[in-house]
């Protein structure tokens, strides 16, 4: 049965297209939590840091959606999926931004290991594709890297750091454009069973730090709630998680003063 | 199992604190000690390449030759810079109180130790092993003899400025990029040293031009100590420290550091040098004699050193000095002609009286040049050593009663001035401990070689009170902090009329448990500048600056194979009528060893963002062992390095390094000579050394 589901969700998503953002955010466990979400150990860490997923308890596959600022142009869709075996866990991802008339393309292959009972690490290899609607702009595909690291310092609290674009890849001949390279840096503290919080901050090569903090809280085993804001930009997140058997159903939005809302879903299904 | 074992793991169990005797994490542990040093120095003294070797020479003796702490006098203790006064005599008390110490997990039990602290000192000391310091003999020479021969190679791969022909012309600088380093020593635990130095620096000529006998500058040393009365004798190049350092003090001194009770020095009197520092030593011969409760040290000193080169007077063709060169380089046409420039003899004494916990000294030093120093001079050098000859004496004390630890000197120049320095260290509760200082280094005070603490890096034109306190919140926790308020009477370098100051720092550490260890720093600094940097004779209005950093750091050794580490700062610098400049730095740093430690890989990546230079970043780097990296981050971009260090058998070990820094908002790196014409600079390191 679950082989079943799996393989549905899986087709459901070919056929609503593939991609992302030069480094997309996804994920609406992790949205709604302000994307302070280095130190999460769910399937969506190929999108935040792979070394988590050496930490996931079961595979899983899931589908996004974004949608930016209610702007149908900046839509954000994509699945991910992680495997565990007894090598690692195996992460694969793809996603699509954009539209017809100019869209980034990520497809990612990772791979994480326990080093000890405490600590993984993680790696990840991207083939990223920007393509214009008019010839004259030109396409352009480059390869990128990530790594990221992951440590449970005690049993409440663990710290992550994740790089994105460790090769600084250049885009553009012109002005030497890169891709940004990105730092983040965060903490989770557990403190209990239902209520968590986490800590993060985010260094573009070319953008001012973003200092993150999300939480989450269930209210019953089946039903969380989560927070989060942003600094830079500010702005604030919220959203809802229920999950049922192994499905996870996650709504988020993310509200920024000036641009407005930017909703998202996403579904997983663990097997 | 053994008895030992079983406490140890029992202390481990009871108190949940690390207190672990793997080398590999002790490597990692004596980096960190340095690390937090050096920033602080380099900080303060505004360079990235300061010679630390020296200063650190005596942590990394003990490093590879741990101090045994059951035989070890409280002065020895003290020389190691990593404790306080009252942590020595507990320990002294303890084994006093309870015997020897059989395991280093009983240092858990010795009150005023705290976690912070035992994994401090825990690389540098052992509970076995012969009394650190022997009577002389050839036999034990012989016997403990260790040789150990260095070579190293540095480069940077990009072209700098110097390097290259322009417009047809000779490149400015006359040698190679290559930094070659190269040292021989032979070493008897601590009664017998001997060595040979040699180096260039980028930009020198190797056995050519200005430099046919190969090198650049080359050093060489004898030294014995424990020979009968003969306490230390020295021949060749050596270093001298007395008292707190205001009479007389060769070489660098730690000052402010992140742990505010540690201020008070310890003039370890003779001492080998094998250091590549140009000019900061003594190069002649020296002695010291003890018996009982007195020691007495005479020593000499006759070398040539760096200066800019000064007018001659017309009619008695007489030559003078301009200033005294401190860099030890010699590239460009200028520097060459300013080397060896000048005659230094340099003819001391000092005496000092001991009993237990009070010392009493007197040092005289007499200084003569074969020129006459004719300065520049500006309102605010006035009062500089312009002369031929000096006088400096002193004296110095330091007394523990009553729980109080009083320290102090008193120094005396040959224009008249007067300078001194006292200051207490006391432990009002178990858990706390205070220390204050006071100085006043008057504006005419001219000593070329003092090294008492103080804000500027000459004991003069200062007045000021420093207050530190390290309060062992738990044994895990301990906050640490100063506050030092400072006057300059008269105007200094850039800072157009008397002014005042106060910087203050803030640190908690926290053990988190085995493997964790972190802390989080705040610093500001508040300062008066002329609001331009021009070296005009126009007069400036000085105004206020402050300087804002905060930052968090975290270790991390997960397994046995890996430790991590993550630092995140951020600073400010406002200076009245300019843009705030702000700085963003954050890194991940990496350790792996494997194959039984033999090969351990570094790496480290950088991300900063930092406005100018004002709000500049300082961190140190793991490096080849004896070279010591602290660059200053500015600007916007990447940093990233990777070091291999290999041991490859008993006898030879090899190191190499790489780092790379680029820049995303800027079109060269550096300036002047130094100048690269590209973002980016790759620098590349390689050492050997074997050991016999």
């Amino acid at each position: 049965m679950k082989y079943i589901l799996a393989f549905f969700i899986l087709s459901v998503s070919t056929i609503s297209s593939f991609a992302q953002l030069a480094n997309p955010h996804f994920g609406s466990r992790s949205a709604a939590m302000g994307d302070a979400s280095v130190t999460n150990t769910d399937i969506w860490a190929v999108h935040h840091n792979q070394a988590a997923m050496a930490f996931i308890e079961k595979s899983g596959v899931g589908i996004g959606y974004q949608n930016r600022f209610l702007v149908q142009e900046l839509a954000l869709k994509g699945l991910v999926g992680a495997i565990k075996t007894k090598f690692g866990t195996f992460g694969v991802n793809v996603s699509q931004f954009g539209y017809s008339q100019y869209n980034e393309n990520k497809f990612g292959l990772g791979y994480a290991m326990k080093l000890s009972p405490k600590l993984s690490a993680g790696l990840q290899f991207n083939y990223q594709y920007f393509a214009f609607g008019e010839e004259t702009y030109g396409n352009k595909g480059v390869f990128t890297t990530e790594f990221g690291v992951l440590g449970k310092l005690t049993n409440e609290l663990t710290i992550g750091a994740h790089f994105y674009n460790l090769n600084y890849a250049q885009i553009a001949d012109y002005d030497e454009e890169h891709l940004p390279m990105i730092f983040r840096l965060g903490a989770g503290y557990q403190f209990s069973e239902k209520f968590f919080t986490n800590l993060e901050v985010e260094k573009g090569l070319e953008t001012d730090a973003n200092v993150k903090i999300g939480a989450e809280y269930k209210i019953v085993e089946q039903i969380a709630i989560r927070g989060g804001i942003n600094t830079y930009p500010f702005s604030n997140s919220f959203g809802f998680g229920f999950n049922h058997k192994g499905i996870h159903l996650d709504i988020a939005a993310a509200y920024q003063s000036t641009l407005g809302y930017s909703p998202q879903a996403s579904l997983q299904y663990n097997f | 199992m053994s008895r030992f074992i079983k406490i140890g793991l029992l202390a481990i169990s009871f108190f949940g604190i690390s207190i672990r005797a793997q080398a590999q994490s002790e490597e990692d542990r004596k980096n960190n000690i340095i690390q937090q040093r050096i920033e602080f120095i380099a900080e303060q003294a505004d360079n990235e390449n300061l010679d630390y070797t020296t200063m650190f020479d005596l942590l990394a003796f003990y490093y590879e030759h741990p101090l045994n702490i059951n035989e070890a006098s409280s002065d020895q203790l003290l020389e190691l810079q990593l404790l306080t006064p009252f942590q020595a005599l507990a320990i002294e008390t303890y084994i006093k109180q309870y015997g020897k110490l059989t395991t280093i997990y009983e240092l858990r039990n010795i009150p005023d130790l705290d976690a912070t602290t035992i994994q401090t000192i825990l690389p540098f000391i052992t509970v076995t092993g012969p009394a650190p310091r022997n009577t002389f003999s050839f036999k034990k020479v012989k016997e403990w003899s260790r040789h150990e021969a260095m070579v190293r190679y540095s480069a940077v791969l990009e072209d700098q400025r110097g390097f290259v022909s322009e417009d047809g012309e000779d490149p400015a600088y006359e040698g190679s990029n290559a930094r070659i380093y190269a040292r021989y020593r032979v070493r008897a635990g601590q009664i017998f040293s001997a060595g040979v130095t040699a180096e260039k620096d980028p930009g020198e000529a190797f056995g050519q031009g200005s430099n046919p006998n190969g090198f650049d500058f080359y050093s060489a040393h004898l030294f014995a100590r424990n020979i009968g009365i003969v306490k230390a004798v020295a021949i060749g190049d050596y270093q001298a420290q007395f008292g707190q350092g205001l009479t007389y003090w060769s070489g660098l001194s730690f000052g402010k550091t992140g742990q505010g009770t540690n201020v008070m020095r310890f003039g370890q009197g003779l001492k080998p040098y094998a250091s590549a520092n140009e000019n900061l030593f003594l190069r002649g011969g020296g002695v010291t004699l003890g018996q009982k409760h007195w020691d007495a040290t005479l020593f000499y000193s006759n070398k040539n050193i760096d200066a800019g080169v000064g007018a001659t007077d017309t009619l008695s063709r007489e030559t003078t000095f301009t200033s005294f060169q401190q860099s030890g380089l010699h590239r460009t046409e200028t520097e060459i002609a300013g080397e060896d420039y000048l005659n230094e003899q340099l003819a001391g004494a000092h005496i000092s009286y001991q009993r237990e916990h009070f010392q009493l000294g007197v040092t005289s030093v007499y200084t003569q040049y074969d020129r006459a120093a004719r300065r520049n001079l500006r309102l605010y050098n006035q009062f500089y050593f312009n002369d031929e000859e000096n006088v400096n004496t002193g004296i110095d004390f330091n007394w523990m009663i009553k729980g109080i630890e009083f320290f102090g000197e008193v120094s005396h120049s040959r224009n008249g001035a007067v300078a001194y320095l006292a200051g207490a260290q006391f432990k009002p509760h178990p858990r706390l401990e205070f220390v204050l200082l006071q100085r006043n280094y008057p504006k005419d005070y001219q000593a070329v070689y003092s090294g008492a603490f103080g804000e500027n890096g000459s004991n003069s034109n200062e007045r000021g009170t420093y207050a530190g306190a390290t309060f062992y919140v738990t044994p895990r926790l301990t906050f640490s902090g100063y506050f030092d308020r400072y006057r300059f009477d008269w105007l200094n370098y850039r800072i157009d009329s008397p002014s005042e100051g106060a910087d203050w720092t803030t640190q908690l550490n926290y053990v988190l448990n085995r493997e964790v260890s972190m802390y989080v720093r705040y610093r500001e600094e508040h300062k008066y500048r002329n609001p331009s940097s021009e070296d005009s004779d126009e007069v400036y209005k000085p105004v206020g600056t402050i300087k804002r950093s905060i930052r968090y750091h975290i270790d991390y050794d997960l397994t046995s194979h890996i430790s991590l580490a993550n630092r995140f700062e951020v600073s400010q610098f406002d200076m009245e009528n300019s843009a705030t400049e702000r700085g963003f730095l954050i890194y991940q740093d990496v350790k792996y060893s494997f194959w039984k430690d033999k090969i351990a890989l570094y790496g480290r990546m950088v991300l900063f963002d930092i406005d100018d230079y004002d709000a500049r970043i300082y961190t140190y780097e793991n490096d080849v062992l004896y070279y010591f990296s602290v660059p200053a981050l500015q600007y916007q971009g990447w940093r990233a390095y990777a070091m291999l260090r290999w041991k490859i058998n008993r006898r030879a070990s090899f190191w190499v390094k790489w780092s790379r820094t680029t820049y995303t908002n800027q079109k060269t790196v550096g300036s002047g000579y130094d100048q690269i014409n590209e973002p980016n600079r790759n620098d590349i390191r390689v050492q050997l050394r074997i050991r016999i």
